[in-house]
């Protein structure tokens, strides 16, 4: 089965040559099948933000390549990576990065903007991501009204509204309540079983237990995978 | 879903207006900078057309062909005897003779205008008092008769001639701004005052347009017969004295340019200041709008949107402060700078006019200046990677 990402010796180091140069990721290989559900585990420093950048196609690779479903996207232009973005990858970003002053429906919404669709198709998709995660009573709530946990809500939505097959969260659950990250779990599963692929990093130990593949990294280095779906049916 | 290219652009411009929105303060700021820099050239402009104008209609409504004499390339005295041949000739309607100087009233400099007995009753009705009739009897010009309170019956010299005492009249009020700062007098006191008996600054010639050519033809059938007493003169018609006239900036005063340059200069340095406000959101705003799937251009279109929005309500803006201090508040305190000698507060009424053509110029000056300030860094960012952009 051909992995839907794949990266070989994938590396992004910042101040090459300098005194203060640093390996965020350094020389790492993974593969990632369809519809698995993976988290890159670490401590912070470890790697695993730009890791999810990385393979986001949101930065570029000082080395290595990336496959997207066998492509090399590497030397992909501008053009051909904002493409991906917008029809393969969702992106849910640690502080959520939603804009102020707009509606949660609006922030949903925004991706199709530029997409050519109508503002009463683009309300009526919003509105069910929305209300399918929970906040059907806050269509019209802005960011700044929203808690935390709904605010990373919205953000999923956002990353959903084109209907992508790789979902990526970085540290969802680090500035969300217990209560918020029990739904945001049930979310994922809920995602991944409706044929999505979820990448996920996280320093918290709860994902420990998630997950079909646990990618552990260290100061930019994968040292070790673990499979916690299998190890908990072995254990049963 | 509904997907077409003329939504996407549609979206677009409704996106650049709720971001304009949303960023209020700035949108704000940045439009009264753009206003405070467009402000004083659609003033002068405004102006200035005005001015074109009036002289426009002056010309129309004045003589078909100007006769003088060639005095070191520049207009010079002609001799009234010759408005008897003129008179007669074929084509020639009517042929009229008139006297144009300067000098000071007081402090401030006047046209002095002599003209015949006809040409007086035609300003009847712009006239309050009498029409000039005895000797020295003149009618002063609306600005000198407020300026200086000149009533009727009050007597005055003017410099150049102190010795020639000059009476009011009556006062002429005129449409034009040049028609107020003029002391209209007949032929033959003008001849006295400018010591030009027997002469007159010009020769007026009146025909049917069709009959413009014939006349014209005649007058140079006569200057190019050597050694005739009218073989030195110069003949401009309506069109040369139309194609002559002035207009846009030709107006601005050389003071004005200065403090235009200079006002302008601090405007576009405060412009791009302001514009640079918030300048690190805008940067991680376009980060996460590349991140979830806009493309460059996209986001550069609608930073021209946001832009040209800007652009239109700041000229909008500059339109109508221009109108309320033109026309509503008489060019109070910035007439000055485009109209010589007008003072603080315009006695006389500022003409201005405000053409489509200007606006549309104004709306490219708006958008070059807001472009400047921001396309650039823009399409400079917008090349970096979402990660770069967020970082």
């Amino acid at each position: 089965m051909e992995p839907i990402i794949k990266t070989e010796n994938l590396s992004k180091w910042y101040n090459v040559g300098r005194s203060n140069e640093v390996r965020a990721v350094d020389d790492i290989s993974l593969e990632i099948l369809e519809n698995q559900s993976i988290i890159l585990y670490g401590p912070s420093g470890s790697g695993k933000t730009t890791m999810l950048s990385l393979m986001g196609t949101i930065d570029r690779p000082t080395a290595g390549k990336i496959f997207l479903r066998g492509r090399d996207v590497t030397q992909f232009s501008d053009l051909e990576l904002s493409r991906i973005r917008r029809e393969m990858i969702g992106f849910v970003f640690q502080s959520f990065n939603l804009f102020s002053g707009f509606s949660a429906w609006e922030n949903v919404s925004y991706p199709l903007v530029p997409m050519g669709v109508n503002a009463r198709d683009r309300f009526e998709r919003a509105k069910t991501l929305l209300e399918r995660l929970g906040l059907g009573d806050r269509l019209h709530h802005s960011p700044e009204e929203l808690s935390g946990g709904e605010q990373q809500r919205v953000a999923i939505a956002r990353a959903l509204v084109n209907n992508p097959q790789i979902l990526i969260a970085d540290e969802p659950t680090s500035n969300i309540d217990a209560d918020s990250i029990e739904r945001l779990l049930g979310i994922l599963d809920e995602l991944k079983n409706e044929g999505k692929t979820i990448i996920i990093s996280s320093h918290d130990p709860i994902f420990k237990e998630h997950g079909d593949v646990l990618y552990r990294l260290d100061r930019g280095r994968l040292e070790g995978i673990s499979y916690p779906r299998n190890e908990g049916k072995k254990n049963r | 879903m509904e997907h077409s290219q003329a939504l996407k652009h549609r979206n677009l411009l409704l996106a650049a207006l709720a971001d304009l929105l949303r960023r209020r303060a700035r949108s704000v700021v940045v439009t009264l900078c753009l206003t405070a820099i467009l402000s004083p050239i659609v003033i002068a402009l405004a102006i200035s057309e005005g001015l074109r104008f009036q002289a426009e209609i002056a010309v129309r409504e004045g003589a078909d062909l100007y006769i003088s004499t060639d005095q070191y390339g520049g207009n010079g005295a002609i001799s009234i005897a010759f408005l008897e041949e003129l008179s007669t000739m074929q084509g020639v309607s009517r042929a009229r003779a008139r006297v144009v100087g300067r000098t000071y009233f007081a402090n401030r400099v006047v046209a002095v205008v002599g003209v015949d007995r006809q040409s007086l009753l035609v300003l009847k009705p712009l006239v309050q008092g009498t029409l000039p009739d005895a000797p020295g009897e003149v009618l002063v010009g609306q600005g000198i008769a407020e300026e200086f309170a000149v009533k009727p019956g009050m007597p005055f010299t003017l410099a150049s001639n102190n010795r020639k005492v000059f009476k009011s009249a009556g006062t002429v009020s005129s449409t034009c701004l040049w028609g107020s700062d003029v002391l209209i007098m007949q032929f033959e006191d003008a001849n006295e005052f400018f010591r030009i008996v027997g002469d007159a600054s010009q020769l007026l010639l009146y025909t049917s347009p069709q009959k413009i050519p014939l006349v014209k033809k005649s007058l140079f059938h006569l200057t190019s017969q050597g050694g005739t007493p009218l073989s030195s003169i110069q003949i401009q018609d309506r069109t040369r004295i139309q194609e002559r006239l002035v207009c846009g900036y030709g107006y601005m005063d050389g003071i004005f340019v200065v403090l235009f340059v200079i006002s302008a200069a601090l405007a576009v340095s405060a412009f791009l200041v302001t514009s640079g406000f918030g300048l690190k959101e805008l940067d991680k705003e376009m980060g996460v709008l590349k991140a979830v799937g806009w493309r460059t251009w996209e986001i550069l279109e609608k930073v021209v949107l946001e832009n040209l929005l800007i652009s239109l309500t700041a000229v909008s803006l500059s339109i109508l402060l221009s109108m309320v201090w033109v026309k509503g508040l008489n060019g109070i305190l910035i007439a000055q700078f485009y109209v010589a000698e007008v003072g603080l507060i315009p006695h006389v009424e500022i003409p201005s006019r405000y053409l489509p053509s200007h606006a549309f110029f104004y709306l490219v000056l708006a958008l070059g200046v807001t472009l400047t300030g921001s396309l650039f860094s823009t399409w400079k960012k917008a090349r970096f990677t979402p990660g770069e952009l967020m970082r």
